[in-house]
């Protein structure tokens, strides 16, 4: 038996179509799940007998911004992240902003035989490779005493 | 389930990756990324430092999308682990997920997805006679 519910009059059917257009209109486009926090690059040290590796992960630095120095056994690294959102043109909506932009340093302490000499830095696919380069140990040398 | 699965990587490569590095146990790390919408689709940033653009592999399986990622900068056997980044997405339906783009430059990869055609704001020229 068909017999009419007073909630499905045309107008309360318009609503709910209303309210679809409204839900699908604020639907994200990508979901991500949780959101990521941004961390501190990260670093690996390996140590080899006559030289020190040191690799950076720090994506999207502009080559010319990245900086090493060694002062007083202490080498930073400076870099700077190139804007690389796509150009503003029209109406553009952030759905996730995590990445970092900005500088990034990192300071290492060394140990006493390092080459200043003998420092190279190579920057590839978001990685800085730095090899420090040991200096031979000296041999041990005897101090006559007068 | 009978959707299609699209990789825009080579399998190959990705394979013969994972079966150097089986051995070690992987880390897995959840990159941080930048989604931006506009009038003709998504594009996403991911961070992904010390990736090699062979040991990239993006996935699109539906309206799921999982982008990852070994790093090769690092020397595993030092620290004994292989650190993988790795993230997985899902796609709105106004989406087309099987003109998904992708390029890596620098770690960073950026995606492209763009709308379908039929979500697409389409202006219609009106001829009056």
């Amino acid at each position: 038996m068909l017999y009419r519910t007073p909630f499905m009059r045309p107008r309360f059917q318009e609503f709910v179509q209303f309210q679809q257009a409204l839900r699908a209109f604020a639907e994200p486009t990508v979901w991500a799940g949780e959101p990521v926090r941004p961390a501190a690059p990260t670093v690996q040290l390996r140590r080899h007998p006559d030289h020190l590796e040191l690799t950076l992960l720090a994506a999207g630095l502009a080559p010319s911004s990245i900086e090493v120095t060694l002062d007083q056994g202490v080498l930073t690294i400076v870099g700077e992240r190139e804007a690389t959102a796509p150009p503003r043109e029209g109406d553009i909506t952030v759905h996730l902003q995590e990445r970092f932009t900005g500088r990034v340093t990192h300071r290492q302490r060394l140990p006493d035989d390092i080459d200043p000499q003998g420092i190279t830095a190579r920057y590839a696919d978001g990685a800085l490779h730095i090899r420090l380069q040991r200096r031979a140990p000296e041999a041990p040398r005897r101090i006559a005493v007068n | 389930m009978n959707q299609a699965t699209t990789s825009c990587c080579p399998q190959p490569a990705a394979t013969a990756q994972n079966a150097s590095t089986a051995a070690l146990p992987v880390h897995t790390v959840r990159m941080p990324v930048d989604v931006q919408e506009d009038a003709h689709g998504v594009t996403l940033l991911a961070d992904m430092p010390g990736v090699k653009r062979e040991d990239l592999r993006l996935q699109v399986e539906g309206d799921a999308l999982r982008i990852e990622g070994d790093v090769s900068a690092f020397d595993a056997s030092a620290d004994g682990t292989t650190t993988r980044y790795s993230r997985a997405f899902t796609l709105g339906k106004q989406l087309d997920a099987t003109q998904v783009a992708a390029e890596l430059s620098q770690g960073v990869l950026r995606v492209r997805i763009p709308k379908a055609a039929s979500a697409q704001a389409r202006r219609i020229n009106v001829t009056v006679n």
